[in-house]
């Protein structure tokens, strides 16, 4: 039961959208945006969000589109993690939403509110991470495209107001090797201990994303430099275990030390999958 | 005919699998308020000031009450836990105030206007800590509290609630004579019901002075009598009516919400007022089950006779007692296990905790319990270097053995353990652990429950029989139907009796108790036999009725007549009859008079010979009869990364006689998923403050389709126990009993160390690994 009132807008394009956003911000209504709504609807519940209105981004073309354009693969952020499940054309974004919530939640989370919400583990961003992705948005200051790398690092950076409307990718990013594990307490559908995405590059070197070690995913360039070189899989995954953050996250779900624990395992079996050794 | 043994869907399923049946928080009458908790956001403090004024000003909003709107205790056993709190708060989530508005939404909003002042006081965060010297008080007033149901024995001046005990034999004796000595210490956290349908109740007051209570209880004649007791009304006047229950597993036998529905419903001038829990407040305002720390010793001869038994038992009930001194009592009854020991000395306390406060769960402390003895009889086995299989097998408990409560075992009491085991360890088949892989293990572990009832010894129960005009029956017990099938057992016992279909017996899904008769709780498993022995009564009763009303129409004496097939018959020539229908509201001689008249069949149970337990020495007839079994689970684990799988499930179990097979099958299997999910994942969890952290369902886990075992193979062993209708024995608890304990004994074996906390996560076992490590 959400016990407050709001009102309700369903814009069809982004500027509206946005436009819409800055006045009901300017009237002291803190407006969200609405995509699946498992955020706000949860968060509401509990009242840990009290928005005066919410800005339903689904009726919003761009937001909806999936398919190539110009060399690369475009994905709208109101898409739901269904939908790219059921695409299944990126297996590595496929294979990582897949598993995120369950199948009935999936059917309501958005890609953009997987990276933009509150719930931190933010798990589809990893592959994006890994892709040399393009982000687009539109914000009080207009329309952007950026490079996901510049905006994102573990949080995305968004001004007050601003929209993401799709992802990008490079259209053969879609065919590199790549591999995802989620890790978890034990129930197959939890939040993770540890998620992780890799790519294997043309060059062969193989990069990681992780979820669930900090409040918001991580990765680290000393830690792919330390994936490189001789030895097996274990023994590189713990190399480059050292270079996880210092503080790993402790809650319910997991203690710190477990989670280096698992994540240095799950190191080793991205390179063994990857590299077959 | 035979409805007895026939496999039958239960008679409310059709409705529920299309959706179509109701609960009771489903639909909102017009005109009804609705009412919502104010939860304490501390675990133990004391109250300065709730003030309500702002939420009072709140649209919508009729009323707001706080503990000083209820100057009364309640408590099942002991009075001590006050409807809203008054003074001191308890437990995080504990009610404070209750606010009432027109609508949900209102209420909500305003509830969040409430504003608590409150100052932080010590918190007892474990069972441990409460024991300790020195512990701060959770109930200064402990030894003026009313003894609602005795035996309970408090401690005054302590965080002991309650001490019950058993002593028999000479434990000194027990210990000279034995060659080896084995202990554990076990613990076991609280957890949640996590009944699909949370708890709801709903008031109101009329003018004549009638209180009319819906509401999810297990327990409806028990509401009705603590809701008189408590606002010295009439029984008569509170009218209990409970539709289809969403699932309860000892969580809806506790009264709680009633409580407050009718306090808040007597503020509002007897309006209707109904009171729903979310989730959030189903797990953290209602109660839960109860936690527990085990510290047990046995003692046995080098050929492994158990000689003695010494066993500590600490109960989480949290910050009030409801029902736990009743389990601690249950777990004293069988604290051997079902094993043949003379020597026993047994305690266990029920110990206050800054813990949301326990109620009965699903086993009555019996999962706990067996996960205690289980473990240490594997520890035995493997310091004595024996079969675990045949460790057991070696001490079973046995016909002409006494109980620890010194109850003489009979076949028909006890049934058989010894098939369950040896079928289980058949159906086990295996070496303890195998590889199945570089680093992946297959292993098995098995261990065997007991339970009788601990049901109050003057427990009843009671059924009518009323006929309609073409001769099918209606069939009322006190029974409420939680998802256990227990309506539709009835009715089959009750077909069988009259020798009809089981289509042609209607069951009332609702139980309503102006209307049916009494029967104590649908709790402990009792509803077949207790329900069924009053069953069996109202139909002999009908049956006689019948047949003296034919007598007169076919000029016989009653004693020459059968009742079977819709007919009341000569039983030398069946071909001279009536039909059931010619009697069942009169008979009518051709010419339009008529003698007889309705015939209205009555039944009714009362248990025989239990008695309450001294309170030195535990002796006394806990319960009618025992059910016994053997469960067992084959486990795949990673040694790399300590993930594992059940991947197979077994439970052999005594069941009598199966009334209704393929339901007996059904709720064993769900035990069984229940127990698995205690055992791997379960367990209520608070931070360093003594908050709830995990009062969702996305952080309390339980088991999902999907993550069950490959399969579920249960087999009944069939001894009757001679008193129970046709022979059955209670099954409704027992599926999940011993779960825990064979999943730990799996994973022990798997990992090659004893795993003894609950829940097994592979982050315990890669802690137990690494401590081993240490300590290398």
């Amino acid at each position: 039961m959400i016990p407050t009132d709001f009102s309700y807008w369903r814009p069809e394009t982004a500027e509206e959208a946005v436009a819409v956003h800055q006045q009901l911000a300017d009237d002291g209504q803190h407006p969200v945006y609405y995509a699946g709504g498992t955020e706000v609807v949860t968060r509401t519940r509990l009242g840990q969000l009290t928005p005066g209105a919410v800005i339903d981004v689904k009726a919003i073309p761009e937001a909806r589109r999936l398919g190539r354009d110009g060399g690369r693969w475009h994905v709208g952020a109101a898409l739901s993690l269904a939908d790219l499940i059921h695409d299944g054309s990126w297996p590595l974004l496929a294979r990582v939403a897949e598993r995120v919530a369950d199948h009935t939640t999936r059917s309501h989370i958005t890609l953009g509110g997987n990276l933009a919400g509150t719930i931190a583990y933010r798990e589809a961003a990893l592959p994006f991470w890994l892709a040399d992705a393009d982000v687009a948005t539109v914000g009080p200051h207009g329309r952007r495209t950026a490079r996901f790398h510049d905006r994102f690092d573990g949080t995305l950076a968004l001004d007050p107001g601003e929209l993401v409307v799709s992802l990008s990718v490079p259209d053969g990013v879609r065919q590199q090797p790549s591999y995802a594990q989620k890790a978890t307490r034990l129930d197959y559908v939890d939040y993770p201990l540890v998620t992780i995405a890799a790519l294997r590059g043309a060059e062969g070197q193989v990069h990681v994303a992780l979820s669930g070690l900090k409040p918001e995913p991580f990765r680290s360039a000393a830690l792919d430099a330390a994936l490189i070189g001789s030895g097996s899989s274990a023994d590189r995954a713990e190399r480059a275990a050292r270079h996880l953050p210092v503080t790993l996250v402790q809650d319910l779900h997991g203690t710190g030390d477990y989670r280096r624990f698992v994540a240095q395992t799950v190191l080793a079996d991205a390179l063994t999958a990857l590299e077959g050794h | 005919m035979h409805a007895v043994g026939q496999s039958v869907a239960r008679k409310e399923a059709p409705n529920k699998v299309t959706g179509r049946a109701r609960y009771n928080g489903d639909a909102t009458p017009v005109g009804t308020l609705t009412a919502v908790i104010v939860p304490s956001r501390h675990a133990h403090a004391r109250l300065r000031q709730v003030d309500v004024a702002p939420a009072r000003r709140m649209p919508g909003v009729v009323a707001v009450l706080t503990g000083q709107d209820a100057d009364l205790l309640c408590g099942e056993v002991l009075e001590d836990r006050p409807p809203l709190a008054r003074g001191t708060v308890r437990y995080h989530g504990e009610p404070v105030a209750l606010v009432i508005a027109h609508g949900e939404a209102e209420a909500r909003a305003a509830a969040r206007r409430v504003a608590i002042d409150c100052a932080p006081l010590p918190l007892v965060a474990s069972v441990e800590a409460a024991v300790a010297p020195d512990a701060p008080l959770i109930h200064p007033e402990l030894g003026a509290y009313k003894r609602a149901q005795p035996p309970v024995v408090p401690k005054p001046r302590t965080n002991i609630a309650d001490h019950a005990k058993i002593r028999r034999g000479d434990p000194a004796e027990g210990w000279a004579a034995s060659d080896v000595t084995v202990s554990g210490h076990y613990t076991v956290p609280q957890v949640d019901h996590a009944a699909m349908e949370t708890r709801s109740a709903r008031v109101e007051i009329l003018h004549d002075g009638r209180v009319i209570v819906q509401s999810t209880t297990q327990a409806p004649f028990e509401v009705q009598k603590l809701l008189a007791q408590s606002f010295h009304l009439q029984q008569g006047q509170v009218i209990v009516d409970v539709p289809l229950v969403g699932g309860a597993f000892g969580g809806k036998a506790a009264v709680q919400l009633e409580v407050l529905a009718y306090l808040a419903s007597r503020a509002v001038n007897g309006r209707p007022v109904q009171l729903v829990n979310s989730r959030e407040e189903d797990m953290a305002t209602s109660p839960v089950g109860m936690g527990l720390v085990a510290d047990v010793k046995l003692g046995a001869t080098r050929d492994g006779l158990l000689q003695v038994a010494e066993l500590t038992f600490l109960l989480d009930t949290g910050a009030y007692t409801d029902s736990t001194p009743r389990v601690a009592r249950a777990i004293c009854s069988e604290c051997t296990g079902p094993y043949r020991v003379e020597n026993v000395r047994c305690d266990a306390y029920t110990v206050y905790t800054n813990h949301t406060y326990a109620t009965a769960f699903r086993g009555f402390g019996h999962f706990p319990l067996t996960f205690a003895i289980e473990r240490t009889m594997d520890r035995l086995a493997a310091t004595l270097g024996m079969d675990p299989v045949e460790l057991r097998r070696k001490n079973l408990i046995g016909p002409g053995d006494r109980t620890p409560t010194r109850m003489m075992l009979t076949r028909s009491t006890l049934g058989d353990p010894r098939t369950c085991l040896d079928r289980a360890a058949a159906l086990l088949a295996g070496p303890p652990v195998q590889p199945t892989g570089p680093h992946t293990v297959r292993a098995r572990g098995l261990a065997l429950f007991w339970k009788t009832s601990s049901s109050p010894p003057n427990a009843i129960s009671g059924a009518l029989v009323s006929f309609n005009q073409d001769g099918s029956v209606n069939l009322s017990t006190g029974t409420v139907e939680v998802g256990a099938g227990t309506k539709t057992t009835s009715a089959q016992i009750l077909a069988e009796q009259l020798g009809i279909d089981v289509d042609q017996v209607h069951i009332h899904t609702h139980i309503n108790t102006k209307v049916d008769p009494e029967h104590w709780k649908t709790v402990a498993s009792m509803s077949t036999f207790m329900a069924g022995r009053a069953v069996m009564e109202a139909a002999e009763d009908a049956k006689a009725q019948l047949k003296s009303v034919a007598a007169i129409a076919l000029k016989c004496a009653p004693g020459d007549l059968s009742v079977g097939q819709g007919r009341v018959f000569l039983t030398a020539d069946p071909n001279v009859s009536v039909t059931v229908s010619d009697v069942a509201h009169g008979y009518s001689y051709p010419g339009g008079d008529a003698v007889g008249g309705q015939i209205i069949g009555r039944g009714s149970y009362i248990m025989r010979h239990l008695t309450l337990l001294d309170e030195e020495t535990g002796e006394g007839h806990p319960g009618p009869s025992f059910t016994v079994g053997a469960q067992g689970v084959e486990i795949d684990l990673d040694t790399r990364t300590w993930q594992y799988r059940v991947v197979r499930a077994l439970t052999v179990v005594d069941a009598g006689r199966a009334i209704n097979p393929a339901g007996a099958r059904a709720m064993l299997q769900g035990g069984m998923c229940m127990g698995i999910g205690l055992a791997t994942r379960e367990g209520v969890l608070y931070d360093r403050d003594g908050q709830r952290l995990n009062n969702q369902l996305r952080t309390y886990k339980v088991m999902r389709a999907g993550e069950q075992p490959d399969a579920y193979v249960v087999e009944l062993v069939e001894t009757p126990q001679i008193d129970a209708p046709f022979g059955a024995r209670a099954l409704g608890e027992h599926g999940l009993l011993a779960m825990p304990a064979a999943v730990a004994a799996a994973v022990s074996h798997a990992i090659g160390r004893p795993v003894d906390h609950l829940p097994i996560t592979p982050e315990s076992l890669w802690q137990l690994s690494r401590s081993a490590e240490a300590a290398r």
